[in-house]
This record gives C-alpha cells, sequence and structure tokens, in this order.
C-alpha cells in the first residue's frame, strides 16, 4: 500500500506520477473522444440520429494535397485534377442537401471548417459551389459564424484568398509546421513562400489567421522550436496551435539524440506556456493559445467541448453525434484511400460502409470529463444538470488524484479548474477518464489516435 | 514467492508474448521479445512500485532493458530498502 503524507495515495494518482516521472506521452489522441481506435464495423441510422439534433457544426472534409508529408497521418491522397476534386465536392453538396431534410427543426449551423489535406489544393470554384448550395438549403447560419479553412501556405495567392474572402471564410489556418529552413527540409515542406508578406494579403482581407507548429520533429530543439514562435510574434496570429509530432507509439526508453524525448517536451510546453502568456495570449487547451480581447479561435472545437454535434460532409470526415460517432474511415489503412474516395463519388453515402461508436451514457460521461479537462473547465454544476448525477461520485477516485496532483484546482462554483501542470499532463489525465472498454482497445492497437 | 517469481507473473500479465516461466530468460528484451508497449511498460512499473513498495528513480529505468536488469534492479531495491 502506498502512503502519502498520512494519506493512501489512489492507485490514479500512483499511475499519473509514474507516468510523469518516466516521460510518458499516450500519443495526441485527445482531439476526439472516443478516439479512432475505439471504431467498429456499424450500422448508421442517418434519419433517426440526426432528427432530433438542432444545433451543428460542419466539418468538410477535404482529402487533397500537392504531396504528402512523411509525417502525415490524415486520410489525404496527393494529386487529383481538378474534375475528380469537383466531382467530390458536388457529391459533398448532395449529401449536405439529404442530410439538411432530417432535422425536424430547421438546422442551425454554428459552425463551418474546412479540413484536410489541404483544402487550397481545390480550386475556388470548389467554394462557390459549396457555399450556393448551403444558401440554398433549408438550414439558418449563426450569426456568430466564423467559416474556417485550413491552408498550405505553400500554395496560396492573393487570388485565392481573396476567393475565399469573397465567399465567407473569415479565418484562415496556415500550416506553418516550422520556420526553420533546414526543419523544413527534413519534414519534405517547400520553402517557397515569405510568411509575413502572406500575412499582410490575409489581413487586408481581414483574415483571422492560426499558425500550426509542430513540436518534435526530428533535429528540432528546444531552443529552434522558441526561435519559429519568437517569429510568429512579429504579426501576432490570433491563435496558435502547437502540436507535439504524432505518428508512431513515441517510445520512453529508446533515445536517439536527434529527437526530443517526451519529457523535454514538457519541459519545452512550460517555457512556451510562459513565453505566450508573457506575449499577451491565454491558454486555451494544451494545443491551443489565444491571443486576448478579440473573439477568433476554433469555434468547431470550442463548440463541441461544449457538446454541439458536428456533422462531417466528405469521404472519412467523422461525424460526432450524440447518438453515434462515425466515419467511411477504414481504420488505419492508407492504402485503401483512393478506392474509398472513388466508392464515395460513386455511391450514395448511405450506402457505404461505416465504422464509429454508438454512444451510451457512460462514454458521454467519460467524454464530458475529458473535453472539461481538455478546455481547462469541468463544469460539475452543467455535469449533474445533464446526467442526473455527481461528478465527484461517478470519478471519486480520478477526482482525488488530480486534485492531489495539483492538476486542478476547485473552485466555489463546483468547477475544476485546469493548472499549469494539469496542462503539462493533459494527455496522460485525460487517457484516466477513458472508459474501461476504451482502454481495453487502446491496448489492443499499436497506433496512436491520429487520424 | 521471491523476487524474480513474482515479478515474472506481474510481467506476464502486461507482455503480449506469453512465455512460459521456464522459457524467460534474464536476456529477454522487455519490449522486442516479450512485446511490452510504453503504455504497457509505465503499468508495470506501477505494479512493481506498489507490489515491493519501492520508487523506481527515473533516472535508472532508461537502463533497464531485459528481464534479468528488472529483477536485478529490483531485488537491490528491496534489499537496500
Ligand atoms: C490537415 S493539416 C492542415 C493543413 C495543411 N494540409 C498543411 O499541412 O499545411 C492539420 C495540421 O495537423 C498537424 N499535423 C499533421 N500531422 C501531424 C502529426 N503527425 N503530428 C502532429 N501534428 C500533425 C499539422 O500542424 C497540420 O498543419
Ligand atoms: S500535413 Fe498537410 S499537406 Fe502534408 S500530407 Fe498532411 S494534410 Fe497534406
Amino acid at each position: 500500500m502506498l502512503i502519502k503524507k498520512g494519506n493512501i495515495m489512489n492507485k490514479i494518482e500512483k499511475v499519473l506520477k509514474t507516468q510523469a516521472k518516466l516521460g510518458y506521452w499516450p500519443g495526441f489522441t485527445m482531439a476526439m473522444y472516443p478516439s479512432q481506435f475505439a471504431y467498429d464495423p456499424i450500422n448508421v441510422d442517418f434519419e433517426k440520429i440526426w432528427s432530433d439534433r438542432n444545433e451543428v457544426n460542419l466539418y468538410y472534409h477535404i482529402p487533397f494535397c500537392k504531396k504528402i508529408c512523411p509525417y502525415c497521418g490524415f486520410f489525404t491522397i496527393a494529386q487529383s485534377d481538378k474534375d475528380y476534386i469537383i466531382k467530390y465536392v458536388d457529391k459533398i453538396n448532395e449529401q449536405m442537401k439529404v442530410y439538411s431534410g432530417y432535422f425536424h427543426n430547421k438546422g442551425l449551423i454554428k459552425s463551418i471548417c474546412f479540413g484536410g489535406g489541404t483544402p487550397n489544393y481545390a480550386p475556388l470554384e470548389a467554394y462557390y459551389r459549396i457555399f450556393n448550395t448551403l444558401n440554398t438549403i433549408n438550414i439558418d447560419l449563426d450569426d456568430k459564424l466564423e467559416p474556417s479553412m485550413e491552408i498550405s501556405p505553400e500554395l496560396v495567392d492573393e487570388e485565392y484568398i481573396l476567393g475565399l474572402n469573397k465567399v465567407g471564410i473569415k479565418r484562415i489556418s496556415l500550416g506553418v509546421q516550422s520556420l526553420d529552413l533546414d526543419l523544413r527540409k527534413t519534414i519534405n515542406r517547400d520553402n517557397n513562400y515569405n510568411l509575413l508578406q502572406l500575412v499582410e494579403v490575409m489581413r487586408k482581407y481581414d483574415m483571422n489567421i492560426n499558425i500550426d507548429v509542430i513540436n518534435g520533429i526530428v533535429g528540432q530543439t528546444p531552443k529552434l522550436f522558441m526561435k519559429t514562435l519568437e517569429r510568429l510574434m512579429e504579426f501576432k496570429p490570433e491563435t496558435i496551435s502547437i502540436y507535439p509530432l504524432a505518428g508512431k507509439e513515441s517510445s520512453i526508453l529508446k533515445k536517439d539524440n536527434n529527437t526530443m524525448t517526451n519529457k523535454e517536451k514538457y519541459d519545452l510546453f512550460r517555457v512556451l506556456h510562459d513565453y505566450l502568456l508573457e506575449e499577451g495570449y491565454y491558454c486555451e487547451s494544451n494545443v491551443k493559445f489565444v491571443l486576448k480581447n478579440q473573439t477568433s479561435t476554433h469555434q468547431q472545437k470550442i463548440y463541441e467541448y461544449q457538446g454541439i454535434d458536428t456533422l462531417g460532409l466528405g469521404c472519412a470526415a467523422r461525424s460526432y453525434n450524440y447518438h453515434t460517432h462515425y466515419s467511411v474511415e477504414e481504420r488505419f489503412n492508407p492504402t485503401m484511400r483512393k478506392s474509398l474516395l472513388d466508392e464515395y463519388i460513386s455511391k450514395d453515402f448511405r450506402n457505404l460502409k461505416y465504422y464509429g461508436i454508438h454512444m451510451n451514457e457512460q462514454e458521454r460521461k467519460c467524454r464530458f470529463a475529458i473535453y472539461g479537462i481538455f478546455i481547462g473547465c469541468v463544469d460539475m454544476n452543467k455535469y449533474f444538470k445533464q446526467f442526473k448525477s455527481s461528478f465527484k461520485t461517478d470519478f471519486a477516485v480520478h477526482v482525488e488524484a488530480i486534485l492531489n496532483l495539483g492538476y486542478v484546482r476547485e473552485t466555489q462554483n463546483n468547477e475544476l479548474i485546469i493548472t499549469k501542470e494539469g496542462r503539462v499532463y493533459t494527455d496522460l489525465i485525460c487517457t484516466q477518464f477513458w472508459s474501461d472498454k476504451v482502454k481495453e482497445l487502446y491496448k489492443n492497437t499499436d497506433k496512436t489516435g491520429v487520424k | 514467492m521471491n523476487v524474480k517469481n513474482k515479478i515474472y507473473n506481474l510481467v506476464i500479465l502486461k507482455s503480449k508474448i506469453k512465455k512460459e516461466k521456464t522459457d524467460m530468460k534474464d536476456s529477454d528484451d522487455l519490449i522486442y521479445d516479450l512485446g511490452l508497449g510504453s503504455l504497457s511498460l509505465v503499468e508495470l512499473i506501477v505494479d512493481i512500485e506498489c507490489e515491493f513498495d519501492i520508487e523506481i528513480d527515473e533516472d535508472d529505468i532508461e537502463q533497464i532493458y531485459k528481464f534479468g536488469d528488472l529483477v536485478n534492479y529490483v531485488t537491490e531495491k528491496v534489499n537496500f530498502r
């Protein structure tokens, strides 16, 4: 039995402490819960599961890139011609029309996000068609809508940005990854653009900007990473997303001198956290920092944390519906991508084969906890309202552990607020809130949850 | 039960490759021969810490690659407790 200052240290506390001590990192599995490794083949009753939903996020998956980056596990293919992409987009519009007929009340679209892949690999025509469809079907668009698009900076010019501005895109997320020229070469990214010039163009059209950077690229030292961040401070993007390089399972034991260990990455997080706070940002989650005194952020994620469903459109887009999470993507099998895309284009989406998970009360409770921790606040009153049971009873051992370790503090309003150390170990904490079923499934897969 | 037997029982609970006690060699690599992943390795360490009421130092863990290393390390810790 473990004794700590006269108390019995609970098992979760012990596990978390040891994991932190050893520098364990479960991979970037927290972007959604349950992660894709928990998906099995399922039947989806589309009409039934969407009929009672009123507010939805739209996620458009645009799975096309110029070339495939060595570290990337997203569902995307390289070098598609324009006609193929337009056919794909027409299919997406068809899919959206069918879905819009399912909502019993007129659906209210809370957020729109184009991800990929490289959405800017598609011609502007694609987006004219998508927004035309949205404007003609029976849905409402939320007043605060800030349509957002992921963009590869190597492939965009002023004309394209102007076009996006005209269709209504208000936020651009640039996949910068690193500004170090040598590191960029090692991850096969071109060095053909000038970030500051590009930013100037986006500002000219009033676009809000997010910058994606990766930490843990082979050869990247903490110092090199901070240099990239410092250069971003020259123009202060509204948000900065910092993703630890994921892909294969990270090892705590085997080290090569070129790669940061997980422990070094945890230390780096502490440094960059303090740096960005000093520069006027706040920490929204362990992977996102938001500039203060402005409202732009990744709306879709925030709404997902708040419990709003996401309708995924296009091949391999995931839908996070209250009743069911699903996607057509076969687990971790990149060789299937082109044939899945062909199938998506040629068939009715309702006749495709789906993978996913039917959500039960237990999974919803775990999801509530995990998303609360991810966003930095578990609102235990809201939990009680939603589940008619007490958070502290349902997760007694967990709550005790994370309070004892100083990863959260409790407020008088019955909230658990994450601390800086809690941010450092968010991914570890979240895995402790997985259901037994999801934990078991994770052990049986040797991949992390990156898409 | 001696330390080695206890550790064998804990390892076998977590390893993907289930070796008989008599087949387990000191030179068996925890990852390559016994199929432990990062997560199961951490769980194993927690189990060992609980079972023997010891703390495994973070710097030491990097030296422990093989079943025999683990047994020796824990034996030493238990003796010098
Ligand atoms: C779909 S990509 C977005 C845009 C665009 N295709 C690009 O790469 O510039 C989304 C982001 O995920 C991140 N990402 C991709 N693969 C990753 C990995 N293996 N580990 C961590 N982050 C990754 C990158 O920062 C990337 O910008
Ligand atoms: S990182 Fe971006 S550009 Fe590279 S393959 Fe992935 S989606 Fe495409």
